[in-house]
């Protein structure tokens, strides 16, 4: 049930293990994936996330939480005094504290993103796992995604020698 | 607590590993360094990655993204021999000999580097009147008589001409390409900037397009600027410069000289 707490609106998030989360209309809206729903329907009842457990989840919430505009009753001391430079900054250094997790768990906060919608978790998300693997060496890639090498030799190196300039 | 009636569609099952839904991976991949070597060499981890990294709608996507395409490096020209020299960091710096072409060249060497832009190199033959239109990376070359006219030009442009909705310059090889070529003339009292257009499309020169000079002994010798739709030229006098603006290339043919005043 949504409910009314200091003139901010209300919304219920629930995981699939059951867990249930009250979270402000603007944070969840962070999510286009959640705006969509609260948007061309009524948003008086729980929303339940699909495949996002209960612990992924409230890292989501976290990040919204973080990013949420502040406007309004919702932080304008600090919007008022700080300026957005400093904020970003700000953002900035708390996005690299958030994003220091295991590899699962940036995994499944991938997808929570994707499938959230969340642009700016997306592309910290993405961004971090790409910056992570892109300098290093096939093999170091395939292992860090366990992901295996399906090509036979030979068409490795066709394509090696179709794109030979860009191969060293 | 109500219970949502409808979900959004396709909520993506939980997949072993993220890396294993295609759309997750497209999210990935698409922030790579726009610098074509890391894409070509992602995509021989496996070959699902080298299928989505050549899938043209996640390329137009890629290439939006990062939206300014990437400087590979520079090219010298040297009697007869353009050569590229890649300024990437190790390990994804072009080597050296790749995109280098030789041409043809008796005696005096007349053919000059003038223009580079969306993929392709432009040279110009000012005796001969003609140019050519290279790709040095899938190294198609095209030479073109540019109409008589055209008897002491200094400089010319090439551009992309795709007008496809969605296409974003980077990879225009597949695409079809302008080229511009200007020239001044001068008789008695007047004198005149002209211009002619070149479609690979049609593969046709448009009409001249001319513009009247407010002062004699102007020259169009630097290379043209592409900004937005307009082609820009900066004109040297004896003076000062001004500036000539050729108004959208892919669209319309209108000349029109900015004079930004001698100084």
């Amino acid at each position: 049930m949504a409910t009314r707490e200091a003139g901010k609106k209300m919304i219920m998030l629930k995981s699939p293990d059951g867990m249930e989360f009250e979270v402000e209309e603007a944070v969840a809206m962070e999510s286009q994936t959640i705006r969509k729903m609260i948007e061309d329907d009524c948003a008086d009842t729980a929303i339940l996330i699909p495949n996002i457990n209960s612990k992924i989840l409230s890292r989501v919430i976290e990040y919204c939480n973080k990013h949420v505009p502040t406007t309004g009753a919702t932080g304008a001391a600090a919007s008022d005094t700080v300026a957005p430079a400093a904020l970003a900054e700000d953002l900035k250094i708390w996005d690299a504290e958030f994003i220091k997790v295991n590899r699962a768990t940036r995994f499944d906060l991938i997808q929570a993103a994707s499938y959230l919608n969340i642009k700016g978790l997306l592309d910290l998300t993405s961004q971090t796992t790409i910056d992570t693997i892109s300098d290093n060496s096939l093999e170091e890639i395939r292992s860090f995604l366990s992901t295996k090498n399906d090509y036979l030799p030979e068409e490795e190196q066709t394509i090696r020698r179709e794109n030979q300039w860009a191969f060293q | 607590m109500g219970r949502r009636r409808r979900q959004p569609s396709s909520p993506s099952p939980a997949a072993e590993h993220p890396l294993e839904d295609d759309d997750l991976l497209r999210e990935i991949l698409l922030r790579l360094p726009p610098q074509p070597p890391y894409l070509l060499r992602a995509s021989l981890v496996a070959k699902r990655w080298q299928h989505i990294a050549t899938e043209p709608k996640f390329l137009r996507r890629f290439r939006i993204h990062h939206r300014k395409p990437p400087l590979l490096g520079d090219f010298s020209y040297e009697y007869g021999r353009l050569s590229f020299r890649s300024t990437l960091d190790l390990p994804y710096r072009i080597p050296p000999g790749h995109f280098s072409l030789q041409l043809q060249v008796h005696g005096r060497d007349p053919w000059r580097l003038v223009d580079c832009r969306h993929g392709s190199v432009l040279l110009l033959n000012r005796e001969r009147r003609q140019v050519i239109v290279w790709d040095p990376v899938t190294g198609d070359r095209s030479l073109l008589s540019v109409p008589t006219e055209f008897e002491d030009m200094h400089t010319a442009a090439v551009l992309c001409a795709a007008g496809e909705q969605g296409h974003a310059h980077g990879a225009c090889h597949s695409s079809p390409f302008k080229v511009v070529v200007v020239d001044s003339y001068e008789h008695d009292n007047e004198a005149v900037a002209f211009t002619s257009v070149y479609c690979s499309e049609t593969g046709v020169w448009s009409d001249l397009l001319s513009t009247p000079l407010p002062y004699r002994g102007i020259t169009v010798v630097n290379a043209g600027t592409l900004v937005g739709n307009t082609l820009h030229w900066l004109l040297k006098m004896h003076s000062g410069i001004s500036r000539w603006e050729w108004v959208d290339p892919a669209l319309a043919l209108d000349p029109a000289l900015v004079a930004s005043g001698p100084t």
